[in-house]
């Protein structure tokens, strides 16, 4: 009897060590994730320090939360046709941009921006408010044909992959470089003043986001559309100063705080595709943010009080919040004892 | 009794040993190796482009390589071409190149951001917040007062790039980190990654280089390449005696 019960307890000894083993180092069941696209997926341009761009682009932020593997092949400065290029090549080297991509759960694009901003917004603003739509709608065609033959590529290297893309946001405010000196006379001469440029901004980016809502009516089964542009506009029309503190220094790319909000609205998206675990994302993200208060404004923020507002966040949004409100206006110690 | 613990010994044994076999088997780092020598790869000028730009004639080809070494670490040495200066002079006018480009405004709104304490009035701090953010050291620039306060002006363009500017022989930087080696599936087959410095564990680096051969008749040549797509930097090098 005392030998059985012996076995017994070894055997289940064994079973729940092996079991341990196993799920301390299964990876079957993590997705991988792969960030397609320009500049604000990139992100080199936003983070700030750049050293803590693994922490503040949204494509880690994302990939850190929800426990994905995460590889990002965005090209700063692409626009759709240059992106339609890199996903038809064949792998180069390691750098295996075509593998990754057939091998992906999810496929994550930030593009068309360029298409339009790298050009003379102003001038584009000034013709679509004259209501002389050919010059930005011919950009807006190409536009729409590429975009077509990306997703078409890309179902053609992996059909089963979600693809997910999001509209750009409005980096238009008074003060913005996108709007140069010519631009503004004009406008001032049409009695147009600096506080209506975000409005007027929106003839030209809503434009463009109307291609990918377009493509998106088309293929409704093909992407999801995550829009972004509603996520930074709700902010703004709430609290203008915090609308602008999403845009970086450079008044294209998205701050720290635009990178948080990119990747909470894709979480909220990718928890209602079943795509991400709210619990365990929030859990992660908390610890994300935590480490960074302790490891670059430790001198500078009540790091307890901040962490134990955050420990009670319900959301990744309130987190973000939480975070940001407190280092407002503070600045990071990223070099030990070389910029305080 | 003696059976007993045979069991139970047995029994733990094999516990300890599938543990052990099991642990091992989804250690991150097992597919990760290193060069077994020291090795060094210099630039092929001809072939290493930027913007489609060959880079022979703003190299030194002796002094800017890239060396693996058997230790995990690796440097990077990236050293201008001795003549470079009269090059620049022969083919471009600094001032004219300049005349359309607002550095200051340009400088405050970028590396303030990316090197916060950054600022054109203090390029001693900014070039030593520069270098330990992104681990390299600078050669060839001093930053003596004199100079850094002249270089400040010339940025701010209160005064003109002189004319008898002169580019430090030894300009140039060199960056010492970590790599791993992994081997990579890819569409045409199994590829040796090289991937520099310190990276979330679920993800790769920013910089991948690709260790690959060439053959050149009976002999088998080592090459390293990588490819830089925002700055359209396409780097292809040849296995060389380290000197």
């Amino acid at each position: 009897m005392k030998k059985k019960a012996i076995c017994l307890l070894l055997c289940l000894i064994l079973a729940v060590s092996s079991t341990l083993v196993f799920s301390g180092c299964s990876n079957s069941e993590k997705l991988q994730i792969v960030y397609l696209g320009d500049s604000i997926a990139e992100a080199l341009l936003g983070p700030s320090p750049i050293v803590e761009r693994d922490r503040y682009g949204y494509f880690a932020v994302l990939g850190k939360d929800n426990d994905y593997y995460f590889y990002n092949r965005s090209v700063s400065g692409h626009q759709t046709a240059q992106l339609l290029e890199v996903i038809s090549r064949d792998d180069q080297g390691a750098q295996r941009t075509a593998t990754l991509i057939k091998t992906a759960d999810i496929l994550h694009i930030s593009i068309i921006g360029n298409d339009l901003l790298q050009r003379n917004v102003g001038e584009m603003v000034i013709d679509l408010m004259n209501e002389d739509t050919e010059y930005v709608d011919n950009i807006l065609d190409t536009s729409y044909s590429n975009i077509c033959k990306i997703i078409a590529k890309l179902k053609e290297l992996n059909p089963t992959a979600t693809i997910i893309m999001q509209t750009v946001y409005n980096p238009i405010y008074a003060d913005s470089t996108l709007f140069n000196k010519s631009t503004r006379e004009y406008l001032t001469q049409e009695g147009i003043g600096s506080d209506q440029y975000r409005e007027i901004g929106k003839l030209l980016i809503n434009r463009m986001n109307d291609v990918l809502k377009k493509y998106k009516e088309n293929y409704p089964n093909d992407i999801d559309l995550i829009d972004i542009n509603k996520a930074f506009d709700d902010i703004s029309v709430a609290d203008a100063t915090r609308g602008e503190n999403l845009i970086y220094s450079d008044w294209v790319h998205p701050s720290n705080e635009g990178h948080a909000v990119i990747a909470d609205t894709t979480q909220t998206r990718l928890e209602e595709l079943g795509l991400a675990d709210h619990k365990k994302a929030l859990k992660n993200y908390k610890t994300l943010r935590s480490e960074q208060l302790e490891d670059l404004f430790s001198d500078s923020v009540d790091i307890k009080a901040v962490k134990k507002q955050i420990k009670k966040a319900d959301s990744c949004s309130e987190v973000t919040n939480i975070y940001f409100r407190a280092i407002d206006g503070k600045t990071p110690v990223y070099i030990e004892g070389e910029n305080k | 009794m003696k059976n007993k613990n045979k069991i139970i010994s047995l029994i733990l044994v094999l516990v300890c040993v599938l543990s052990v076999c099991l642990l091992s088997s989804c250690e991150k780092d097992s597919s990760k190796y290193y060069v077994e020598e020291d090795s060094r790869y210099s630039f092929d000028l001809l072939k290493s482009t930027v913007m489609d730009v060959p880079f022979v004639f703003a190299l030194n080809s002796t002094e800017s390589f890239v060396q693996l070494n058997s230790d995990k670490t690796i440097q990077i040495s990236v050293m201008a071409n001795n003549g470079i200066t009269a090059k620049i002079k022969d083919f471009i006018d600094i001032n004219a190149a300049l005349d359309g480009i607002n550095i200051e405004r340009d400088f405050n709104a970028y590396a303030p951001e990316l090197i916060p304490g950054a600022s054109l009035d203090d390029l001693d701090t900014t070039a030593k917040l520069l270098c330990s953010s992104l681990d390299i050291t600078l050669t060839g620039l001093g930053f003596a007062n004199e100079q850094t306060e002249e270089l400040s002006k010339i940025l701010k363009k209160e005064i003109p790039f002189p004319d008898d500017y002169k580019i430090p022989d030894d300009l140039g930087f060199k960056y010492n980190g970590t790599y791993y080696i992994e081997d990579v599936q890819t569409d045409s087959g199994i590829v040796k990654g090289v991937y520099i410095g310190d990276h979330d564990s679920d993800s790769d680096s920013f910089l991948i280089m690709t260790l690959y051969e060439e053959k050149k008749g009976e002999n088998t040549i080592q090459k390293l390449m990588f490819r830089v797509e925002f700055l359209q930097l396409y780097v292809r090098m040849t296995k060389t005696e380290i000197k």
